[in-house]
């Protein structure tokens, strides 16, 4: 059993390392890089089975939602885009234990 | 502490029944969190190379309340502890076993919440959990441990950010977050 599969894995898997996407979404949200439509497509991709990003992404918008607030810049499009996540993440979830 | 110590730690605790939670990337390298259900209070030990024996190097007590919210936060990490677990946890029976996902109470308030939610009274019903998570909150601090929440989603515990760490066998048994 692969411990980084995110199919496999109840223990926590380490998120640096492939098939985990924890260093572009850093790429994304702290240094505002913008990736292609194909790796674009396998971040999202991987974000759609994988809980641990996904609840990485979820932190990581929550942080930049306060750190907005923090610095008097306008929060709510960090706001919408962790609202449209929260949402989708549950209706995931949702899913995941129909099963 | 290598690692046979902290195995000998969590034993010891264990036999004593007294839940261990090493909270591995949380905590001090090698420090322990144990809970004492008795006095509901959660210390967090280490060893100490010198003198050969454990250490308490912080200790809070909780109300059973609290400890209705703190004993599924813990027994999440480093997963999130979703806020359908910690509504079940806190709406439940004080003495009820710890409660998982699967749990019938869980999916109960899974459904409650998500009700709630589209009728916009998520806020309402979870104020008085959340006004709970906040004192935790700061008495995780002085561990060293911080409470994230998530919209809507649950809470997850991350390492305290702050000038001074409250946990550290250099400022003692215990201290405020930021060193006031």
């Amino acid at each position: 059993m692969d411990a980084n599969d995110p199919f496999e894995s109840e223990e926590s898997p380490d998120l640096s390392l492939p098939p985990h996407v924890l260093p572009h979404l850093f790429e994304l949200l702290a240094e505002g890089s913008f990736p292609d439509a194909a790796q674009q497509d396998s971040l999202t991709l991987h974000l759609f089975i994988c809980s641990w990003c996904r609840v990485t992404l979820l932190y990581l918008l929550s942080v930049a939602e306060e750190a907005d607030q923090q610095s008097g810049v306008d929060s709510a499009p960090a706001h919408a885009l962790l609202e449209r996540w929260v949402d989708l993440h549950r209706r995931l979830e949702a899913r995941e234990k129909e099963r | 502490m290598n690692q046979q110590i902290q195995t000998s730690l969590s034993a010891y605790a264990a036999t004593e029944q007294f839940p261990s939670y090493p909270l591995s990337g949380l905590l001090p390298e090698g420090a322990l969190l144990v809970f004492n259900p008795t006095l509901a209070t959660l210390s967090c030990l280490d060893y100490d190379q010198e003198q050969q024996t454990p250490r308490l190097l912080a200790e809070q007590q909780f109300t059973p309340m609290e400890v209705c919210l703190l004993r599924p936060l813990l027994a999440a990490y480093p997963d999130y502890c979703a806020y359908e677990v910690l509504h079940a946890s806190f709406y439940g029976p004080p003495d009820s076993p710890l409660l998982d996902l699967t749990n019938p109470a869980v999916a109960r308030s899974r459904k409650q919440l998500e009700a709630m939610r589209q009728q916009g009274t998520w806020q309402d019903e979870m104020r008085p959990l959340r006004n709970l998570l906040s004192r935790i909150r700061l008495k995780l601090h002085l561990l060293s441990i911080d409470v994230k929440s998530i919209l809507e989603t649950g809470c997850l515990l991350m390492p305290l950010r702050s000038r001074q760490q409250a946990v550290s066998p250099q400022n003692g048994r215990t201290g405020d977050s930021d060193g006031r």
